[in-house]
C-alpha cells in the first residue's frame, strides 16, 4: 500500500470512527469543544518544571481512553509524526541548556505536555464527524464563508489525493529506477494536478448544487431576504 | 512548522488568537461581494494545497526533498484575501482532524503560516512584482522571494513565540540560529515549486493567476492594504523583539565604562551631563521603558510606540520629500 493509499485509508477510517454512535459521538461538538479548549488551557498554564501537577493532569485522558473505548495503540500510531516532532523539542531542551538538571527537568516537562495535549485533541478527532464540528462552528458564528471553504476542502481532498496517485503511478511507470518525482517535471506534475483539479471540482461541485446542496440554499435564502 | 500546544503560554496562544482573528475578519469582509465565484475555487485550491503537501520532490543532488508553499501559492491564483481564508481552511482541518498543530496553537499557526505568505508574499511581494503584467521571470522572483521571506518570519514568529511563553530554556541565538538557515533553504526550494506550478498555469491558463490589473477594486485599496500590513507586522515585532532587548549596557556603554571607570560618575557638573539631565526629563520612555515602571508589559508597550513613532517619522520624511520634489517639478 503506497502513502496515497494510506492516506484515503486514513481518512476513510477517521469518518467512520467519528460517526460511531457512543455517548461521546453524540455530545453537541461545541459542549466537546469548549472540554478540550479548557483542558489545554489548564495544561498551558501548568509550568513544565511543575511534573507533579502534570502527571495529575492524565486523569482526564486515561479516564476518557478508558471508559469509551478510544485506542491509544491507533492514537499513537496516527498521530506518530507529532510524537516525534514534540520528542525532538524535548530533547533540545536537554542538549541546549547549560544546567543539565534543569534541562532534564524541563525536557520531561515538554515531553508531558506535548503528549498531553496531543492526547486531548485525539478525543475529539475520534468522536466529532466533520459535518457536525462545521454545524458547530456556524453556531458559534464562524463566517459562513470560511465553515463551506473547511468542508468543501475536505471533500475535494479525497478526490484530488486519488488524481495524484494515479499521476504518482503513472510517473513512477515511466521513471522505474527514480525514487520521488525529479524536480524537473514538478511545474508539469503540480500544474496539471491543479487544472485538472478545478475542472474535477467544478464537476462536483455543479452536481452538489444540483443535489441541492446547503450552500446554495443559503445563498437563494439570502437573495430572497435581500429582495 | 506548526505549533503544538505545549510550546506556547495561555496569553501568547490568546494574543495570536486575536491577531489572527483581526486579519480574518477583514479577509471575510473584503470577500463578501465575490464569495459565491470564489467558494467553489477556494475549496479546490485548499484541497489542491492539502493533496500537493504529499507529493514530495526530489532536491537534486541532496537526499532531501521539498513540497510546494501554500501561502503564496493560494494568493498568487487567488488573492491575498480568499489564499488567507482557505489556508485557515487548511490549517483548521489539519488541526481538528489530523492533530497536527494544537488547537490552542491555532492563533499562532494562522499568524505564521498564513498571515506572512498570504498578505507578504501574496498582498506585498507578488502584487510589487506582476504590477506592470505577468512575465516568467517576475513569476520565478516573486514566488522565491515572497516563500523566502515569508517562511523566514514564520520561524522567526515561532522563535519568538516559544520564547516570551518561556517554556523553553533554550537560548535566544541557538533556537533562532537553528530555526532561520534551515527555512531559508526550505522556503528557496518551496519558492522554486512554486514558481514551477504558477510558470505551468501561465502558460495554459493565464485566467487563473491573480494580478492587481485583474481586480481594480483591491487595486485602489493596495496602498492602504500595504501600510495596515507593515503596521501590524511593526507591532508585533515591537512588541515581541522588545521583551528580548538586553538590559546589560551596549558595546559603546560597556567599553566606556571600562575604560572611563568611576571617573565620569564623580566628575564635576559639566555641559555633557547638563544636557544628559536634560535629555531625562524630556524622554518619555528612557531606556526602552516607561518612567518609574519596569515591567515587561511597559517594555513591550514601549517598543510598540517606539516603532509607530519611527514608522510615522519615516512616513512624515517621505511626504516631506514627495512635497519638495513636486515643488521642484513646478519650478
Amino acid at each position: 500500500m503506497n502513502r496515497y493509499d494510506k492516506a484515503l485509508k486514513e481518512i476513510c477510517d477517521l469518518d467512520k470512527e467519528a460517526s460511531g454512535t457512543s455517548i461521546l459521538n453524540r455530545l453537541d461538538p461545541r459542549l466537546k469543544l469548549f472540554i478540550t479548549a479548557l483542558f489545554l488551557l489548564a495544561i498551558m498554564w501548568t509550568k513544565p518544571s511543575s511534573l507533579s501537577l502534570l502527571l495529575l493532569l492524565f486523569i482526564y485522558p486515561v479516564a476518557i481512553f478508558i471508559i469509551f473505548d478510544i485506542s491509544v495503540k491507533k492514537c499513537i500510531k496516527r498521530l506518530k509524526y507529532i510524537f516525534e516532532f514534540v520528542l525532538i523539542m524535548a530533547v533540545c531542551n536537554l542538549i541546549f541548556t547549560p544546567d543539565k538538571e534543569v534541562g532534564f527537568i524541563m525536557m520531561i516537562g515538554v515531553l508531558t505536555k506535548g503528549v498531553l495535549s496531543i492526547f486531548a485533541v485525539y478525543f475529539l478527532i475520534a468522536t466529532t464527524k466533520i459535518e457536525d464540528l462545521c454545524k458547530a462552528l456556524r453556531k458559534m458564528h464562524v463566517p459562513n464563508v470560511l465553515v463551506t471553504t473547511i468542508l468543501l476542502i475536505y471533500r475535494y481532498v479525497n478526490v484530488l489525493i486519488k488524481e495524484i496517485k494515479r499521476m504518482a503511478e503513472c510517473y513512477s511507470m515511466n521513471a522505474v529506477s527514480d525514487k520521488g518525482i525529479s524536480m524537473k517535471y514538478a511545474g508539469a506534475f503540480l500544474g496539471n494536478l491543479i487544472l485538472r483539479s478545478i475542472d474535477k471540482a467544478q464537476n462536483v461541485y455543479d452536481s452538489m448544487n444540483l443535489r441541492g446542496y446547503e450552500w446554495s440554499q443559503y445563498n437563494e435564502f439570502r437573495n430572497n431576504k435581500n429582495k | 512548522m506548526h505549533m503544538a500546544d505545549a510550546l506556547l503560554s495561555p496569553a501568547v496562544a490568546c494574543g495570536m488568537y486575536a491577531l489572527s482573528a483581526g486579519a480574518t475578519a477583514v479577509s471575510i469582509n473584503k470577500l463578501r461581494e465575490d464569495e459565491d465565484i470564489l467558494v467553489p475555487k477556494m475549496g479546490v485550491l485548499g484541497a489542491f494545497v492539502f493533496a500537493a503537501q504529499m507529493a514530495n520532490f526530489t532536491i537534486p543532488g541532496t537526499g532531501a526533498s521539498g513540497h510546494i508553499c501554500g501561502g503564496m501559492l493560494l494568493s498568487a491564483m487567488l488573492g491575498p484575501y480568499a489564499g488567507f481564508v482557505s489556508m485557515i481552511g487548511i490549517l483548521l482541518i489539519q488541526c481538528l482532524f489530523f492533530a497536527d498543530g494544537g488547537l490552542m496553537a491555532l492563533g499562532g499557526n494562522i499568524w505564521n503560516m498564513a498571515f506572512y505568505g498570504c498578505f507578504l508574499g501574496g498582498a506585498v511581494i507578488w502584487k510589487l512584482f506582476t504590477k506592470k503584467g505577468l512575465t516568467r521571470t517576475k513569476i520565478v522572483l516573486a514566488s522565491v522571494i515572497g516563500s523566502t521571506v515569508s517562511l523566514s518570519l514564520g520561524a522567526f514568529s515561532v522563535t519568538l513565540e516559544t520564547l516570551i511563553s518561556k517554556i523553553t530554556t533554550l537560548p535566544f541565538g541557538v533556537f533562532l540560529g537553528a530555526m532561520i538557515p534551515i527555512h531559508i533553504v526550505i522556503g528557496v526550494v518551496e519558492g522554486l515549486l512554486t514558481a514551477a506550478v504558477l510558470i505551468f498555469v501561465y502558460e495554459t491558463r493565464p485566467e487563473f493567476l491573480w494580478t492587481e490589473n485583474a481586480s481594480e477594486k483591491d487595486a485602489k485599496m493596495s496602498a492602504k492594504s500595504v501600510i495596515a500590513i507593515l503596521a501590524v507586522m511593526t507591532v508585533v515585532l515591537g512588541a515581541g523583539v522588545s521583551l528580548l532587548a538586553s538590559s546589560n549596557p551596549d558595546g559603546l556603554e560597556w567599553s566606556v565604562e571600562n575604560v572611563a571607570g568611576d571617573f565620569l560618575e564623580s566628575a564635576p557638573s559639566t555641559a555633557p551631563q547638563i544636557i544628559t539631565g536634560i535629555q531625562e526629563k524630556l524622554a518619555f520612555m528612557p531606556d526602552y521603558g516607561f518612567k518609574n515602571s519596569d515591567s515587561a508589559v511597559a517594555t513591550s508597550l514601549s517598543g510598540v510606540v517606539g516603532s509607530l513613532i519611527v514608522v510615522a517619522l519615516v512616513a512624515a520624511g517621505c511626504y516631506l520629500l514627495k512635497a519638495v520634489k513636486k515643488k521642484n517639478e513646478q519650478v
